[in-house]
């Protein structure tokens, strides 16, 4: 990972309706004292347009990160999926889906429409905090994110 | 007999047997036409087979004859002219000779049809000739209980196919409430993780940010909040575990035993890191299963065995063959079972013991009865209080759903 990646602050966006998971999510990421921005829409639609800088959106900062849920209010989560891995401009953001299914076939249709990864929510919120720091170490620490394209 | 005898009435005619008592009949009586009648159920008759010439107009005119005789022969109208004023013997009627024996079949007085010879001529038979038609009328009675016999196997194989589909609408009834019960067991379990989430996440950081702003008795509330929420969690795990059981659509493939039991060890060790674990096994086969499950169902054992253990637990698994089944055992030397729960331990949500810091389940034997009972097999359990308890399960050889 290069210099520059380790002290700039990386952006991750939580796309997530139940205002109970964005609490635990954010107390998580506090927890875990990680350096990082985290960005919260409630729908699919929000969700593109904060990735497009579109809308309310304009100024939004480039995203490292996507956690997407899959039950969201507007559309199904795997239709944002879509729309960000076949969009040229997002398609090389990680996303990864933090869901509550464990259902095969959201597994395999997250895949399907390349998903990154694929994490069902714990129940507690020490599993919680265990993800987020696995998240941190992996990610966030080893993993390499491509260049904005705007940078 | 009675039922099955007028059943006999629609499928006597054309019959093959019935047309050679006709021929025997003609040939060794000379007569000119000869008839088997059946009686129907109302007291008519009915033609079941007859040579081409019998005057056939003339049936009831011979039934009125006959009457309730079961043997009537008429030598002529000569030597009987008491029938002078009878009906038939003043119609236009050709007959001049009636002969007619009656067929019954066992002690039954009523008479099934019969057998009748005519002749335009007049004539009389002698005794030997009487006896030739007697006997024509038994084969004629023969026939007619043999068809009744068969009537009534086809009743019965009637009776039964009808009872087969019956038992098929019942099975598929109960598959498709089987099926329901499953779904709705899902559904509720999983919906049901997203509340649980809220309360035990929240609990948890409640606990975490605030103890020590709290006094003794907030944080002793708290903690029984998340007692009953993590026992709450394990219920909802079990039921959700339990439900996919049923529906399970895993392949049957071979799986390796030992290679399952393995893993269930190396998930135990994770959970119990503090325990140490004794587990040995004998040679375990390949056996013809669901992976997952026969793994679900290591684990549940192995954890039943430890939470009935005291610190060191030790465990035994054994195998041995039988002839359509492999057998199982699970050997703990724990505190064993009272002989009145062996059987109670088996069903749902029956815990030994309300202790929560133990993960594992009030469900986990019923699942484990349940992964057995789908490889056509049984688990049961010996054992007595302070000697420990073995398990034992066999699952079937071959296909189980054959």
């Amino acid at each position: 990972m290069s210099e520059e990646q380790k002290t700039r602050v990386v952006d991750i966006l939580l796309v997530e309706d139940n205002p109970g998971d964005i609490r635990l999510v954010q107390k998580a990421f506090e927890k875990a004292k990680l350096k990082n921005m985290l960005h919260v829409v409630e729908t699919g639609a929000a969700a593109l347009e904060f990735l497009k800088k579109q809308g309310e959106y304009a100024e939004a900062s480039s995203v490292d990160l996507v956690l997407l849920d899959l039950k969201l209010p507007d559309q199904n989560g795997l239709d944002i999926l879509r729309a960000i891995k076949t969009d040229p401009e997002l398609k090389r953001i990680p996303v990864v889906i933090l869901t509550s299914s464990e259902a095969d076939s959201d597994v395999v249709s997250s895949y399907d429409r390349h998903a990154n990864a694929y994490l069902t929510k714990p129940v507690d919120f020490t599993g919680l905090l265990k993800i987020v720091r696995e998240l941190d170490d992996f990610w966030l620490s080893l993993v390499k994110f491509a260049p904005h394209p705007d940078a | 007999m009675e039922s099955a005898t007028y059943a006999a009435q629609i499928t006597l005619s054309n019959n093959a047997a019935l047309e050679r008592i006709l021929r025997l009949a003609k040939a060794a009586l000379d007569a000119e036409t000869v008839a088997i009648y059946e009686t129907e159920a109302e007291g008519g008759w009915s033609v079941l087979s007859a040579t081409e010439n019998h005057p056939e107009e003339e049936s009831e005119l011979i039934r009125q004859a006959i009457g309730e005789e079961t043997e009537f022969i008429v030598p002529s109208l000569e030597s009987h002219p008491e029938l002078a004023n009878h009906r038939w013997a003043m119609a236009p009627f050709e007959v001049r000779f009636l002969a007619a024996v009656a067929v019954t079949v066992g002690d039954e007085k009523k008479p099934l049809g019969h057998l009748v010879i005519t002749d335009t001529r007049e004539r009389c038979l002698d005794a030997a000739e009487g006896e030739v038609l007697s006997d024509l009328g038994q084969m004629c009675a023969e026939i007619f209980q043999l068809e009744a016999t068969r009537a009534t196997a086809r009743d019965a194989e009637e009776q039964l196919e009808h009872e087969r589909e019956e038992k098929q609408l019942l099975i598929s009834a109960l598959e498709n409430s089987n099926r329901k019960l499953a779904q709705f067991a899902y559904v509720a379990s999983h919906d049901l993780q997203e509340p649980l989430r809220m309360v035990t996440g929240f609990l948890g950081l409640l606990q975490d940010e605030y103890s020590d702003r709290l006094d003794e008795e907030a944080n002793e509330y708290i903690a029984f909040a998340v007692d009953g929420a993590a026992r709450m969690k394990q219920m909802i795990g079990d039921l959700l575990t339990y439900s996919r059981m049923s529906s399970s659509t895993e392949p049957y493939v071979e799986v390796d035993m030992e290679l399952e039991l393995g893993r269930a060890e190396r998930e135990i060790v994770s959970n119990y890191p503090d325990a140490t674990v004794e587990i040995t096994h004998s040679k375990l086969p390949l056996v013809s299963g669901r992976k997952e499950q026969i793994f679900r169902l290591f684990s549940n054992l192995l954890v039943n065995a430890i939470q009935h253990s005291g610190p060191s637990p030790r465990i035994e698994v054994g195998y041995e063959s039988l002839e359509e089944h492999h057998l199982f055992t699970v050997r703990d030397h724990g505190k064993g079972i009272a002989q009145d729960q062996h059987s109670r331990i088996f069903e749902i949500f029956v815990s030994g013991s309300r202790d929560s810091s133990r993960p594992g389940s009030g469900m986990g034997l019923a699942i484990c009865t349940t992964i057995v009972e789908e490889h056509g097999g049984r688990l049961w359990v010996e054992s007595m209080p302070g000697e420990g308890a073995t398990f034992y399960f066999t699952i079937s050889r071959g296909d189980p759903h054959e």
